[in-house]
């Protein structure tokens, strides 16, 4: 049977998969709707349509390019990389600044975009070279990595940043790339991030000497902003009208629905405004959701999160090709990490940062963005297995 | 194996599902820190919730009224329509400055509606966005019918203003009775010590007289509203809340008939008086002049009634009957010649003889109008008020038995009537010389003492207590004005006289009234029995005196006492206070006023139903 002559294609995509990114695609207009229903500004109100005509797009996208062989779209990863680190630095060049960072040229959030092309290339880079898993391929491969990194991470958004690592190194990891340079560097990059949290601990504590603070603050590589979300992880109850606001409110939200929530359109820390404009319907749209919708509301949206997960893994465990498989991971990876980072942090779990919540929060680019990557999955789903090489 | 393009690559079949199971850990890690925040700390994080957005308002009780003994209504409530601003509605994005923006447009529109001007200024309207943002703020207080009218046609075109009620407080019977009720005063929004409420919706306040002293009771239990504010602090949505519980009406003991003779006769002269049943010390009557109309006080004097309070030299919000303080004059020797009769051993049989002065150094005490009084003893002595009676007699016993007599009288202490800022009056001693004179007590100081003078200091409702003992006999009666159901009132002490020693002094008060110093009591529909008195204060020219006087009715069974003093007085206290308490009187006991040819155009104020202040039985 060839599913690109007949409709067999369709069947052979991963049905669950599907169904759950439409059932969140679903959860993301209704709270999308909800987090700004009361807002005076026109262009607010109406994100949840917005949301949807993305989503719709997103979903025709997606049945498009499962149709299409992934392999033939691996073709044009280099131009995609490419242009996405081009788009890189037109941000940082011409970007349009909102509180203090350039994250958006002409409408896009090549941030966003970037996460999907450094996984293609990798995908393919990765999962085509037998003869080479050594030290080379993974310094190749930090150094792929890098460019995109170092980019955003100018702009500055510390979160985005970060997720690349972990994606990366669970790439690096199925692909049996030198496994022990993939360990020391795993090991490093704890240790780091234990030594930085220790040094703001040293430097933050309410006995430092002013002088002895200042000079650890300098030696930290961090701006003074991420420092700060820092500090208010740490210390919560240091600054809760300030800097720690956010994340107050946000626990508030979470913490106040309870077994059942308060009802959908009746979230009060969204209603009355406790929840800022600027972030309820995008990085804090889970407060919104579990304020209303409670504890239960909170464990289908991981259920939904299982029934994405679960499946691009299955998907990458049947795939026959390195390079399909890879990108599975990859994309299983981004949608992990920006899931646990965005609900940790609206649970104090983690620090705040600017990371969206797959699917649901509004934010057209990282949904395209996301809905390509899943039509990759689901390409990877139809053609991954028994198409015969063509060439 | 399918073969890829390029080389297969080969499988460790393990590590994806360690990947997976990472997911698990890491979704795991969710579920049980989600559980922690929304399930098992819920309640912890609703608290939090609440206390960031809920608002606990202090809802007003209505106040309760007040009556006299007759039913009659002192004090009453009545609703103050106001026109206010409810700022949820009118605000604005961005800064303060464009809701304020927006409120000013919105008053003028309506001022231009209603054609009154509005005076709440910018700044005002600042204070309540800052203070009181989640309130009412009436801009236009005490809207008449019209002007609602006119307003409510225009209601959709003037959104964020509507009308609002506030209870007022308002004293039907205008000045009369002013120093006994007192006033109430809006409440100030007194800074929040008190954790329960956020916001007070103003009540009233009891600021004087039995307003204040009865404040607690009148005052009722405050309800609370519980109102959901957004971050910024606007209100809402209200929440459930406790509904207020109204203030209890207090019935007082004052009869507005008594009060209304007693304040009309003191009319245009400083003084006071205060008028008791002897048989239970109820109040009836207690007034100062000059006075002044508590509507004026409620919710607040303007800021020019004030300056004219502050200014007027009459002190008229100063409660002479129970703050003042007087040398009593002569009224006091009713109190020596008891002290002479028990203590002193005197009887009918000590005589002086009188030559119109005593010899004192530095000068002598004369009697008034240089009179010559001949032998006189006790009772003829308190009939002609005899100075030189008194002086001698005082001379023999001692000051400390009639100091003694005046404590057990209740002078020198707080009588314990329900007013607030008693005067406890002064009755001089030794000690209290030394210390302030460092000099001893003289044979003088008694002699001034037994004529009411010298450093002896009385208040108005002090003698009307003392006066009531000797009408019933000897039970010094706390005064009330609240009514109570205690019958036969709440008595202080006894004081155990002889007969002879009570009949004596009686006796002379009754001659006072129907022969000697006291008889422009005379005429009144009741038999009397009183003393005047004269106290002189002030020196040279400015020599002015307090006219006394004090008596009880009827003589042969006495029901009521009473005590009055004119400051400032032309007249002696028999011309000056005389015709007063024999308009009272009258006033109580019901028979038309029988006015001396030569009073003709005095107020004759009895109507019917008088009799019942007093039970019937005069």
């Amino acid at each position: 049977m060839n599913p690109s002559k007949s409709f067999g294609w369709i069947a052979r995509m991963n049905l669950t998969l599907l169904a759950s990114i439409i059932g969140a695609l679903l959860v993301g207009v209704a709270f999308v709707y909800s987090a700004c229903s009361i807002r005076e500004l026109d262009a607010l109100r109406r994100l949840y349509l917005l949301h949807a005509q993305m989503g719709v797009i997103g979903l025709l996208l997606c049945l498009g390019l499962a149709y299409i062989n992934y392999q033939d779209i691996l073709r044009a990863r280099w131009l995609f990389y490419a242009g996405t680190l081009l788009l890189l630095v037109l941000t940082l060049l011409i970007g349009d600044k909102t509180m203090g960072a350039r994250r958006w040229v002409a409408g896009v959030q090549p941030s966003e975009l970037a996460k999907l092309a450094t996984i293609l290339v990798l995908a393919e880079w990765l999962g085509r070279r037998e003869a080479s898993k050594g030290i080379g391929m993974y310094l190749g491969t930090l150094a792929l990595t890098a460019a995109p990194m170092a980019l955003i991470f100018l702009q500055p958004d510390l979160g985005t940043t970060l997720v690349f690592l972990p994606t990366v190194f669970a790439m690096l990891f199925v692909a049996r790339v030198s496994p022990r340079a993939v360990g020391v560097t795993i090991g490093a990059a704890v240790l780091a991030i234990v030594l930085l949290l220790g040094l703001i601990v040293a430097s933050e504590s309410e006995d430092v000497p002013p002088q002895t603070r200042e000079k650890i603050r300098k030696m930290l590589p961090l701006s003074a902003y991420q420092r700060d979300r820092l500090v208010v992880f740490l210390y919560p109850d240091r600054d809760p009208f300030g800097r720690g606001w956010n994340k107050r409110q946000s626990e508030i939200a979470v913490g106040s629905g309870g077994l059942w929530g308060k009802g959908y359109l009746k979230g009060d820390q969204n209603l009355l405004g406790y929840l800022p404009a600027s972030v309820a319907s995008n990085d804090f749209i889970f407060s919104v959701l579990a304020e209303e919708t409670g504890f239960v509301g909170s464990m289908i949206v991981l259920l939904l999160a299982v029934g994405i997960l679960l499946p691009t893994l299955a998907v990458a465990y049947v795939c026959q090709d390195g390079a399909g498989r890879l990108l599975c991971v990859g994309v299983a990876m981004v949608t992990f990490c920006h899931l646990f980072v965005n609900i940790g942090m609206t649970i104090g779990l983690l620090p705040v940062t600017g990371v969206p919540l797959p699917f649901i929060s509004s934010g057209r680019t990282f949904l395209l963005t996301m809905m390509t990557a899943y039509g990759l999955v689901q390409s990877v789903a139809v053609h991954g297995r028994e198409t015969a090489p063509r060439f | 194996m399918i073969e890829f393009r390029g080389t297969t690559q080969t499988f460790d079949g393990w590590r994806i599902p360690v990947l997976g199971i990472g997911f698990a850990i890491g979704i795991a890690i969710l579920v049980w820190r989600l559980h922690d925040v929304q399930v098992t700390r819920t309640s912890a994080f609703a608290g939090r919730q609440n206390r960031q957005s809920i608002r606990r308002v202090l809802l007003p009780s209505p106040r309760g009224r007040i009556y006299d003994r007759r039913g009659v209504c002192l004090a009453d409530n009545r609703p103050n329509p106001c026109l206010a601003v409810f700022m949820e509605e009118l605000r604005r994005p961005g800064g303060w400055s464009n809701t304020i923006d927006a409120v000013e447009a919105q008053l003028d529109a309506v001022a231009a509606i209603i054609g009154r001007p509005r005076t709440l200024t910018r700044s005002e309207i600042a204070t309540h966005v800052r203070k009181r943002l989640p309130l009412p703020l009436p801009v236009w207080q005490n809207v008449d019918d019209e002007t609602l009218a006119r307003f409510e046609e225009r209601v959709t075109a003037t959104p964020g203003v509507d009308v609002y009620v506030q209870p007022e407080r308002v004293y039907p019977q205008g000045s009369l009775a002013a120093h006994v009720l007192g006033y109430a005063g809006r409440e100030k929004p007194e800074p929040m010590n008190d954790e329960r409420y956020h916001f007070m919706l103003l009540g009233m306040f009891g600021r004087a007289g039995i307003e204040a002293q009865y404040n607690a009771v009148l005052e009722g239990v405050p309800g609370c509203r519980l109102i959901r504010v957004d971050v910024s602090g606007y209100r809402r949505l209200d929440l459930a809340g406790t509904d207020p519980k109204p203030g209890r009406d207090v019935s007082l003991t004052i009869d507005t008939i008594v009060q209304r003779e007693l304040e009309r006769s003191l009319a245009g002269q400083i003084g006071a008086g205060v008028v008791l049943d002897v048989r239970n010390g109820d109040v009836l009557a207690l007034a100062s002049a000059p006075t002044f109309d508590p509507n004026e006080m409620t919710p607040a004097p303007t800021r020019a009634r004030w300056e004219s309070i502050r200014r007027d030299p009459g002190d008229i919000l100063f409660n002479r009957a129970v703050q003042g303080r007087y040398p009593p004059g002569s009224t006091f020797k009713v109190i020596v010649g008891l002290a002479a009769m028990g203590e002193g051993g005197f009887t009918m049989a000590d005589t002086y003889t009188c030559k119109g002065e005593y010899e004192m150094k530095p000068k002598p005490i004369r009697c008034s109008h240089n009179a010559h009084h001949g032998t006189v003893d006790l009772r003829l002595a308190l009939q002609v008020s005899c100075n030189g009676y008194f002086c001698q007699t005082a001379a023999q016993i001692g000051p400390e038995p009639i100091r003694q007599m005046a404590r057990e009288l209740g002078l020198g202490a707080v009588s314990g009537i329900d007013l607030p800022g008693e005067y406890a009056g002064l009755v001089p001693d030794a000690a209290r010389k030394r210390a302030l004179y460092h000099d001893v007590w003289r044979l003088g100081d008694t002699c001034l003492m037994s004529i009411g003078q010298g450093d002896l200091l009385v208040s108005p409702l002090q003698m009307a207590v003392a006066t009531a003992a000797i009408a019933n006999g000897g039970r010094v009666l706390r005064p009330r004005i609240m009514q109570s159901e205690t019958q036969g009132g709440s008595v202080v002490r006894t004081i155990r006289w002889r007969p002879e020693q009570l009949a004596v002094i009686r006796r002379g008060m009754e001659d006072a009234v129907s022969l000697g110093t006291a008889r422009h009591v005379l005429g009144s529909a009741v038999t009397a029995a009183g003393k005047t008195g004269t106290a002189e204060y002030g020196t040279g020219s400015r020599l002015k005196k307090y006219a006394w006087m004090i008596a009880y009715a009827p003589a042969e069974n006495p029901a009521v006492a009473m005590a009055l003093v004119i400051e400032d007085a032309a007249d002696s206290g028999g011309m000056a206070a005389g015709p007063i308490v024999r308009r009272v009187f009258s006033a109580i006991f019901g028979a038309a006023d029988q006015t001396p040819p030569e009073e003709t155009g005095a107020p004759s104020a009895p109507t019917a139903n008088h009799h019942a202040a007093i039970g019937g039985r005069a």
